[in-house]
């Protein structure tokens, strides 16, 4: 018998009757008396002054009620890493898709009609669509007030650069110099995007007492309510944002995108406003993955010890700086991957161009970094002869062994996954023995997660149900279910009683939200902390009660029981009622759960993501068929193993594992946003290649479990570590079934044509 | 410099479609399309599934939609004596699954099978993607192996046009004013020779064809072989690759050789292009390969993997 | 020029009154008040605004309103509500097949045609049927689990 009651249950989750009947309101959904609806006019210059803006005609068009630029905007930089950027772009725009004006009409039609109106005169600027373009010495500045911009952090920035991060443990020129064998590659992984089913929408409005208030489906309540509140100039309590369903986050849906633009129709209108952007406008002007180039740089033995490591990072920005920095801080923190790197230096430079504005994507820097040293990994071993997993086995971190120069490493599990995932695909079995054109790859991910704030509340309700209160918002994969159950085994009382409040930033306690596979770890050990603290109120009543001292009570299976004397005890809803009526309430407890220190604190010349609460081992072994006539790549079967601590909700993790990793197949072999001279050229899901059903493989999803004492119940993460691996795993597989190897992603099948014609392969 | 900004993907104009009629006749359809005539506007209008994304982007702005998706002289599959008759407007989805189209009629059905999800077939016609006219439409390689013929019909009267004089340019066909596409015949006899359809593209759904090959053999009655060949997204209309059949047919013997310089013919017949999806390099190299391997399936029966194991 | 017509939806009649121009998923979800029908491209490249149309799985966004006048429309709404969930519904939430949900209307009406055109598919008839379907989040497979349970077959079926 488990030694839980709802913790390790797959328990279905609460959401999912409303959306499986379609009654789960989407901001898509959304419709509110009166509503006028908006469109946003995006620059189509990459890098342009603007010299005016007419916008007479649009607003003489019959049913426009409002048009918008930077003239009716505040002119607050605001910024998640730097505060880089305005609302409208007012003197020049910097990439193509960057807002420029708004129209709010009374149909989508007319508001379309009217965006097409507005006349902007530009005056073209040098465009640098390159990296090697934005880094000239005499490179036009696309920021130049960036010396002055505000950071969460002194960030080194020059010129174009407006992050230069370094990290160093040891020595490196000492660990290349002892090595026998040096390799050196350089990878580049593709702009790709978050490619949610929804469009991104929200709807804003002016409330009785003129506070604007926002419907959004946003990953993060508590940052899109402050930067919505930066942006527009107004006290956080000015603005108040109402979290609906999102149709996919997958690192779009971090802050805020629409928001402001909606929020200032609404006020110059003083009507409802929705803004629903279409398939192209999701694809060209929010913010997708930014596009990587990676060179790593190792020294080994001749018997694969790794003496040292280097790596260089640079991003391409785009326009503004975005999240660009937060995953450039977060792939150099993970980039000595599940090794043992005695002598490791890691840089990266986030860099402006007049590319699209680039952001994040689940991974955040992680999925192209362990791209690249997972390929690396492989490359090694080919040149040492030695068979890749042997290599990784050798050099496997350490229990105890400083990550990049911050804290020491703990729960170390790689090992595990390695040996599941290896047993699983039947890796031993298949190497070698595949027939001529297949073969099989191995990849291992590193991760960290545990970190910024979560906090939370829960009540007892006089009818001896429990709410949640919490910050954190559920966009899909189960976080509120997860809360529940958490709530519940503290409790005692079985999840059915146990309910998560639907909350506003008005009301709802402060967390960081779902980013970074944080919210099991974070948010959980805070609403683990509020129940621990609302069952310690009730402990209290439950031992005056039954006249015996506080530490004899137990709360479990539904009763309140004096430890010892099972007949002395008192229902779940009998305590609950004492407590309210008798002793008085309320009985709400709070949580509060916060990483050690900032995001990122200053190592040396860098800074490194940390401290942070725990870190993430996984292994995936990808087995495929090339057609090396046409080079496209088949995928014929996928194991995943991940580390999760304690599956709080099996089916939950393994629908986090299964999606995360098709997501990476789809990086790994068909997503590719096409940048020429600065224009998105496939923005549409016909030309945006995401995975059918037809494309995936048999998966074999696995998780290990070693409980980590500082997560709730033993509780890791899971949500980004699945797209992580599949990239290296298939261009090892790749590899192995064609003897070459290609060193950027996607691997079209164009690309690994070429690359099979230029070995002679073909 | 000014510059008008134009909005991203959306509904430049409004009232995009000028006029909607649904009608039940041919001859209903060809007096709509007179009416319109002065304006220069008319569309057929049948599955919807090209033409409402063009009206929605200000492609086709201002049309008089006729809809003729529910004609029922333009539906269904028929034997009309040795030939067979399709009705313009029969839906990809009944194509699929006609029981008419045996043999090696049956690339017009896998070829169908192709196009899009089960949803677009439910909607498209046969009629509608040949009127398209996109240089990578599935059903067009399959249908110019099987000699197809167009029927099409105005207030004159009905002419018939075989299919590849029917491809006149990316998106245009040789329909005048006035003038729609009745039926599409197709000669019976195929039904007992081999044919096929490659498509080649990343996706194993609902992506356009990179290149797209359809390959038909078979015997006259005096023993005499027959041999066609077609491709798709790599020139300006899908088309037949007559060099390359009248290579082949000249050849000794439909021997490996034979079928690598027929391969190589009919890729220096295309004319691709570099775009989006793909690099007009990568396109003529898939082109001579999917030539190789539909020739060896409708000449030895020989699958992808046999002829792979064979090479290697 | 508006045009009077009557959607048949779900078993109802409605009268309504649009734009030869407007697609049938926008009628749906903002003059009828169906947001169960979700809009997630409106080309015809992703599945989520498919209903079923006069027995067929079409994506709504490539259908006029006045061309779906007079031909019987089923959305998710028609397909269960939380008092009486339809088989596939609650297969769908057994099997994990719902994370965001945003696809999932759309998947349910798609693998209810397949079911009723064939009750007992093989996993590679499920994955070519709703190949149409685009999800991002769960990867397909509890989905493709989801539809095959309910297409087992079970005792006392008539197939």
């Amino acid at each position: 018998m488990s030694e839980y009651q709802a913790i390790g249950k797959s328990i279905p989750r609460g959401d999912t009757v409303a959306k499986a009947t379609g009654r789960a309101v989407f901001a898509t959904d959304l419709s509110r008396p009166g509503m006028l609806y908006g469109k946003i006019l995006h620059s189509d210059q990459a890098h342009a002054r603007i010299m005016h803006i007419d916008a007479s005609q649009a607003r003489a068009l019959p049913g426009v009620k409002a048009v918008i630029t930077a003239a009716d905007a505040p002119r607050r930089l605001f910024g998640i890493y730097l505060k880089d950027r305005l609302i409208f772009a007012a003197d020049r725009v910097r990439c193509i898709g960057e807002p420029v004006a708004a129209v709010a009409a009374v149909s989508q039609a007319i508001a379309d009609a009217a965006a097409g109106l507005i006349r902007v005169e530009y005056e073209t600027l040098p465009t640098l669509f390159s990296l090697e373009a934005a880094t000239l010495p005499d490179a036009p500045e696309i920021h130049p007030g960036l010396a002055d911009y505000q950071g969460i952090y002194p960030y080194i920035r020059y010129g174009n650069v407006c992050m230069d991060a370094r990290l160093t443990q040891g020595d490196v020129a000492r660990g290349f110099a002892e090595a026998d064998r040096i390799f050196e590659d350089t990878y580049h992984t593709a702009a790709t995007h978050q490619a949610a089913l929804e469009p991104h929408a929200c709807l804003a409005e002016l409330d009785e007492d003129e506070r604007i208030t926002v419907w959004t489906g946003t990953q993060q309540l508590s940052v899109t309510h402050t930067e919505l509140a930066l942006a527009l100039d107004l006290p956080i309590t000015a603005v108040r944002v109402i979290p609906v369903w999102s149709g996919g986050g997958f690192g779009g849906r971090l802050k805020t995108h629409l928001e402001q633009i909606c929020a200032l129709l609404a006020r110059t209108t003083r009507k409802p406003v929705k803004l629903v952007l279409t398939r192209a406008e999701e694809f060209t002007t929010t913010h997708g993955r930014a596009p990587y180039v990676i060179r790593i740089r190792t020294g080994v033995k001749n018997d694969g010890a790794i003496t040292a490591k280097e790596i260089d990072v640079l991003v391409d920005a785009g326009g503004y700086s975005d999240h660009t920095i937060g995953t450039a801080t977060h792939a150099i923190t993970v980039s000595q991957g599940p090794y043992h790197v005695p002598n490791c230096q890691a840089r990266a430079r986030v860099i402006y161009t007049n590319n699209p504005d680039w952001g994040c994507m689940r991974g955040y820097g992680a999925q192209e970094m362990t791209f690249a040293s997972e390929s690396h990994m492989d490359g090694i071993a080919h040149g040492l002869g030695m068979d890749p997993v042997e290599l990784r086995l050798k050099n496997l971190c350490r229990e105890g062994e400083p990550i990049l120069s911050t804290q020491p490493l703990r729960a170390v599990r790689v090992r595990e996954t390695m040996e599941a995932a290896l047993r699983a695909s039947g890796y031993w079995q298949k190497k070698g023995q595949l027939g001529p054109h297949r073969g099989i790859g191995v990849a291992n991910l590193f991760h960290v997660t545990g970190f910024l704030s979560s906090s939370a509340s829960v009540r007892v309700n006089e009818d001896a149900t429990v709410t949640i209160l919490t910050g954190v918002t559920d966009i899909g994969t189960g976080t509120h279910t997860v809360m529940r159950q958490i709530a519940a085994e503290v409790l005692g009382i079985s999840v059915e009683r146990v309910r998560v409040a639907a909350l506003d930033s008005d009301t709802a306690p402060y967390d960081t939200g779902s980013i970074s596979s944080r919210t099991t770890y974070d948010s959980g050990n805070a609403v683990r902390l509020a129940a621990e603290h609302v069952r310690g109120q009730l402990a209290r009543v439950a031992a005056s009660s039954l006249g015996c001292a506080l530490e004899e009570i137990a709360i479990e299976d539904g009763w309140a029981a004096e430890r010892g004397r099972p007949e002395n005890r008192l229902a779940f809803a009998e305590l609950v009622a004492i407590a309210l009526y008798v002793t008085g309430g309320p009985l709400l407890g709070s949580g509060s759960w916060l990483a050690a220190g900032p995001f990122a604190q200053p190592v040396g010349d860098g800074y490194a993501q940390g401290p942070v609460g725990t870190f993430l081992f996984g292994t995936h072994v990808a087995e495929v068929e090339v057609d090396v006539e046409t080079g496209k790549t088949r995928v014929l079967n996928f194991t995943a193993c991940h580390d999760v601590g304690k599956a709080l909700n099996p089916a939950g993790v393994i629908g986090q594992i299964e999606g995360g990793l098709v997501q990476g197949i789809g990086c790994s072999l068909y997503e590719e946003l096409q940048v020429e001279q600065g224009h998105i050229a496939n923005p549409s899901f016909a030309d945006y290649r995401i995975p059918t059903a037809l494309d995936t493989p048999p998966i074999k999803a696995l998780y290990d479990e070693s409980p980590d004492p500082t997560g709730p119940f033993g509780a890791k993460g899971i949500g980004e570590p699945p797209i992580m691996p599949p990239a290296p795993a298939i261009a090892n597989a790749i590899f192995d079934a064609t003897g070459v190897r290609v060193l950027e992603i996607p691997i079209t099948p164009e690309r690994l044509f070429w690359a099979l014609r230029d070995n002679g392969i073909v | 410099m000014a510059t008008r900004s134009q909005p991203i993907g959306s509904r430049a104009k409004m009232a995009a479609i000028q006029s909607y009629t649904r009608v039940g006749s041919i001859q209903q359809a060809l007096a709509q399309m007179q009416r319109a005539a002065p304006f220069g506007n008319a569309r057929l209008l049948a599955g919807g599934t090209d033409l409402l994304p063009q009206v929605h982007s200000g492609r086709a702005a201002g049309a008089a939609l006729v809809d003729v998706s529910d004609v029922p002289e333009l539906q269904g599959i028929s034997a009309d004596g040795e030939q067979l008759r399709i009705g313009a407007a029969t839906k990809l989805a009944d194509i699929v699954r006609s029981p008419f189209l045996t043999g090696g009629l049956r690339v017009l059905a896998d070829s169908a099978a192709q196009v899009g999800s089960v949803q677009v077939r439910h909607l498209a016609t046969l009629g509608g993607n040949l009127c398209n006219a996109s240089p990578s439409a599935d059903t067009a390689p399959a249908l110019l192996v099987l000699d197809a013929v167009v029927a099409i019909v105005s207030q004159a009267g009905e002419r018939r046009l075989p299919l590849d004089r029917f491809f006149v340019g990316p998106g245009r066909t040789a329909l005048q004013p006035g003038e729609l596409l009745a039926a599409i015949l197709l000669p019976g006899r195929w039904r007992e020779g081999a044919a096929t359809y490659l498509k080649h593209a990343p996706r194993a759904a609902m992506d356009l064809a990179v290149v797209g090959v359809a390959a038909a053999f078979s015997q006259k009655p005096n023993g005499s072989p027959e041999v066609r060949l077609a491709l798709g997204a790599v020139a300006p209309t899908p088309i037949r690759a007559r060099r390359a059949e009248a290579q082949l047919l000249s050849a000794p013997a439909f021997d490996e050789q034979a079928i690598r310089e027929a391969a190589a013919c009919a890729a220096a017949e295309a004319s691709p292009i570099s775009d989006v999806r793909a690099s007009a390099a990568y396109r003529r190299a898939m082109a001579a390969l999917l030539v190789e391997r539909a020739l060896r399936l409708v000449l030895r029966g020989e699958s992808i993997e046999q002829g792979r194991s064979r090479a290697s | 020029m508006q045009a009077e017509i009557i959607l048949e939806v779900n078993g109802e009649a409605y009268p309504v009154s649009v734009a030869p121009d407007e697609l049938l998923v926008d009628v749906l979800r903002e003059k009828l008040g169906l947001t169960g029908v979700k809009k997630g491209c409106g080309t015809g490249d992703c599945g989520a605004c498919t209903v079923l149309m006069a027995g067929r799985p079409v994506n709504s966004c490539l259908v006029l309103a006045v061309a779906a006048a007079g031909k019987p429309i089923l959305t998710v709404e028609g397909l269960g509500d939380a008092g009486h969930l339809h088989r596939l519904q609650r297969s769908f939430i057994e099997h994990g097949a719902i994370q965001c949900g945003y696809c999932t209307p759309g998947f349910l009406i798609t693998a209810k045609v397949l079911l009723d055109e064939n009750p007992h598919p093989t996993e590679a008839e499920v994955r070519a049927a709703i190949a149409g379907n685009l999800c991002r989040c769960t990867g397909y497979t509890t989905i493709i689990n989801a539809i095959m349970a309910v297409g087992v077959p079970q005792e006392g079926d008539r197939s």
